[in-house]
């Protein structure tokens, strides 16, 4: 049996799904994009083109359901098969948009540069996971009008991974749209087997941005996937209860899946969320208490009482350094959302809320989670794991390490760490010497070793360039 | 063909934990004419050092490890047949290994056993919780050059300090090197009970019997 968790029973489910569309109609979302109003209008919503506000009754809503596919299939670049993005399956990815680095030798704090981010696509390229890359930091060093730009070109030149982008706007996510289509070789290619996703957070309290509509609309028309995230903050940008905060973050995607599902009823779509909590001590934004699990869990099940695939954050930190506290965030927040099957798990590399990216903490995610996935593995009980075989060849008082049995067994049925500190104590030694910052280290040289960057045309960069510069 | 081209697929097999192919190697080297002894100490023992260093760097695991051992001992053991009568397996000398009274942890001292064994050491593995009596007849009785013990709880670690006293008032302790191990074990204690060597783990433990016996 596997381990599974839920927080909503499905009388609560109901009722957080009836309380969301009862307040798409009797409050409604403010749409500041003329082109998106038409399109709620044509859809069927009720639309108030002096305040820009829409109101979607339950049947558009219902529409917009019924033509969501229950699992989207994420391409990559290398060949490989497609993450199925839906039913049980766990993903897990990088996070960031954060603008701060902790250094790798200095430890300390600085700004992101160009660099660093291409060396945390590489990372995230060799590492497994991350099994594909939203992207994870902005960089400082390149001008702010096209630094969205700037991000996917580093994506398309360091990784072959499915990855997750960003776009300011309409006319950038065109743009993206054309750097993917040219590395592809054209936009048919693409659309095939897209190996992006466009990213869209939306905005709480029930706000469609210009940019985050443009998105939708300009994704939607090329049909690739739309990763959709509300991030309500509960207590500040919704109610102070977590159940509000879950019918508002739930209205915000379905009144977002409506606008994508009428440009383009086949765009493929993910229901996301990073439903948290304002910090009542600090008046900013937590993900590592108990709350964000909790929500996590709660927009998970939403997502699949709607058949939809889901995704969000986890493996996140709001710890300002590599130390206790992050261990304890990253795997509560992680093993959680994991074990409720938020197919996208997103937050690797990422500590210090959202506003620093660290090679160490994407090293020390990786090995949580992989010992999320045994957990979630469970124990599986057959007549083959229960044979009495082994026990009648090794008989009472020996042990099982040298017999055929251990060696066909253990690697499938033990979680081997890459970096965890585990055996005897030396105390005539370091006893820090093998502490799991220290083994991180080794383990991040190791593993850039076997790094290979993405086989291009040599003036694919030149024709990128261009596409960002036009 | 130089040895090396019979020794060198040997010791990738040993490392392979290919039985089979490390035989092949050996017989077609025996016939070739390569010196059994040769194969023991340039072939098998380097095969098994390298899986010793796989292990330490975590590249191979303890099942794996095991299982290399296991080939080499099994070898080693078919081609004393074959060794000429001054060259002897007990060059490095017979070894007397168990776990102290009162403690019945096996696994890590068996497999030092093994690898010790496996090193080219004669290894009479005396099993877990053996009383001091029976390590001082044994001793008395087998003239071994090492003696290894085991402790895995500080209560039974005192067990090791009486063993090397008994030994030490049987008139045995001169004529023979002490090694201590286990997880409570130091090298602080091992010096204190005056034991010659400690070690921290099993491959590691080879290496210091070596040392303490003065043997490559």
């Amino acid at each position: 049996m596997e381990l599974k968790v839920k927080v909503l029973s499905d009388r609560e489910i109901a009722m957080i799904d009836q309380a969301s569309r009862a307040l798409l109609m009797e409050v409604g979302v403010d749409v500041p994009h003329r082109e998106a109003l038409e399109i709620f209008k044509r859809a069927g919503a009720m639309v108030d083109f002096s305040r820009q506000r829409v109101r979607v009754p339950e049947h558009v809503i219902n529409e917009a359901l019924a033509k969501c596919a229950s699992c989207v299939r994420l391409y990559d670049r290398a060949g490989g098969p497609p993450l199925l993005i839906g039913g049980d399956r766990v993903y897990f990815g990088t996070v960031g948009i954060a603008t701060n680095v902790l250094d790798y030798e200095k430890d300390t704090y600085r700004q992101v540069v160009c660099d660093d981010l291409r060396d945390i696509i590489r990372l995230s390229d060799v590492l497994n996971p991350p099994d594909f890359i939203l992207i994870p930091a902005t960089p400082t060093d390149v001008p702010s009008k096209i630094v969205d730009l700037i991000e996917t070109k580093l994506l398309l030149l360091n990784t072959k991974k499915h990855f997750i982008a960003e776009a300011q706007n309409g006319k950038h996510c065109r743009k993206t749209i054309a750097m993917a289509a040219e590395v592809a070789g054209n936009l048919e290619a693409l659309q095939a087997k897209p190996f992006f996703s466009m990213l869209v957070c939306l905005t709480s309290p029930l706000v469609l941005r210009d940019d985050a509509a443009e998105l939708i609309i300009e994704t939607a028309k090329a049909g690739l996937p739309l990763f959709i995230e509300s991030g309500p903050m509960c207590g500040g940008t919704s109610p102070a209860t977590l159940a509000s905060t879950l019918v508002m973050a739930n209205a915000e995607l379905l009144n977002s899946f409506v606008l994508a599902k009428t440009v383009n009823p086949s765009v493929p779509l993910v229901y996301a969320s990073w439903a948290r909590i304002l910090d009542m001590k600090s008046a900013t934004v937590s993900h590592g208490g108990p709350e964000f699990p909790l929500l996590r869990i709660g927009t998970t099940q939403m997502a699949k009482y709607y058949g939809l695939p889901s995704g969000g954050g986890g493996i996140l930190a709001d710890t300002k350094s590599i130390d206790v506290q992050l261990g304890m965030e990253k795997l509560g927040t992680g093993l959680l959302p994991a074990l409720a099957e938020t197919n996208m798990v997103v937050g690797m590399g990422l500590l210090a809320d959202e506003n620093a990216i660290s090679l160490e903490a994407l090293l020390i995610d990786h090995e949580v989670a992989g010992w999320i996935r045994r957990a979630m593995r469970g124990i599986e009980v057959t007549d083959g794991t229960t044979d009495l075989s082994v026990f009648k060849q090794v008989g009472p008082g020996a042990d099982f390490v040298g017999t055929q049995h251990t060696r066909e067994n253990f690697r499938r049925e033990m979680f081997i760490p890459k970096i965890m500190d585990r055996g005897y104590l030396a105390l005539h030694k370091d006893p820090k010497a093998k502490a799991m910052r220290n083994r991180a280290k080794e383990f991040y040289r190791k593993m850039m070793e076997q790094y290979k960057s993405p086989e291009l045309p040599r003036d694919i960069e030149t024709k990128l360039d261009k596409i960002i510069e036009e | 063909m130089k040895a090396e081209e019979y020794l060198n697929p040997m010791i990738e097999a040993i490392v392979k934990e290919e039985e089979e192919v490390v035989r092949k190697w050996v017989s077609e080297g025996l016939a070739a004419g390569i010196d059994p002894m040769a194969i023991i100490n340039q072939g098998l023992t380097v095969g098994l050092r390298r899986v010793g260093d796989l292990f330490a760097d975590e590249e191979i695991f303890l099942p794996g490890l095991v299982m290399s051992a296991q080939i080499v001992t099994r070898v080693m053991e078919d081609l004393k047949p074959r060794l000429k009568a001054e060259q002897n397996l007990r060059s490095k000398g017979v070894c007397l290994i168990g776990t102290v009274y009162g403690d019945i942890h096996d696994i890590g001292k068996s497999l030092v056993a093994l690898l010790l064994s496996a090193s080219g050491y004669e290894v009479v593995d005396l099993g877990k919780s053996v009383p001091t009596e029976t390590i001082v007849a044994k001793a008395k009785e087998l003239k071994p050059q090492l003696i290894a013990l085991s402790a895995l709880l500080t209560t039974t670690m005192q067990e090791q300090r009486n063993v090397i006293e008994t030994l030490e008032r049987a008139g045995v302790r001169k004529n023979l090197k002490i090694l201590v191990g286990g997880s409570p074990v130091s090298k602080g204690w091992a010096e204190e009970i005056g034991a010659d060597g400690y070690a921290e783990d099993a491959v590691a433990a080879v290496a210091e019997a070596n040392r303490v016996m003065g043997v490559g």
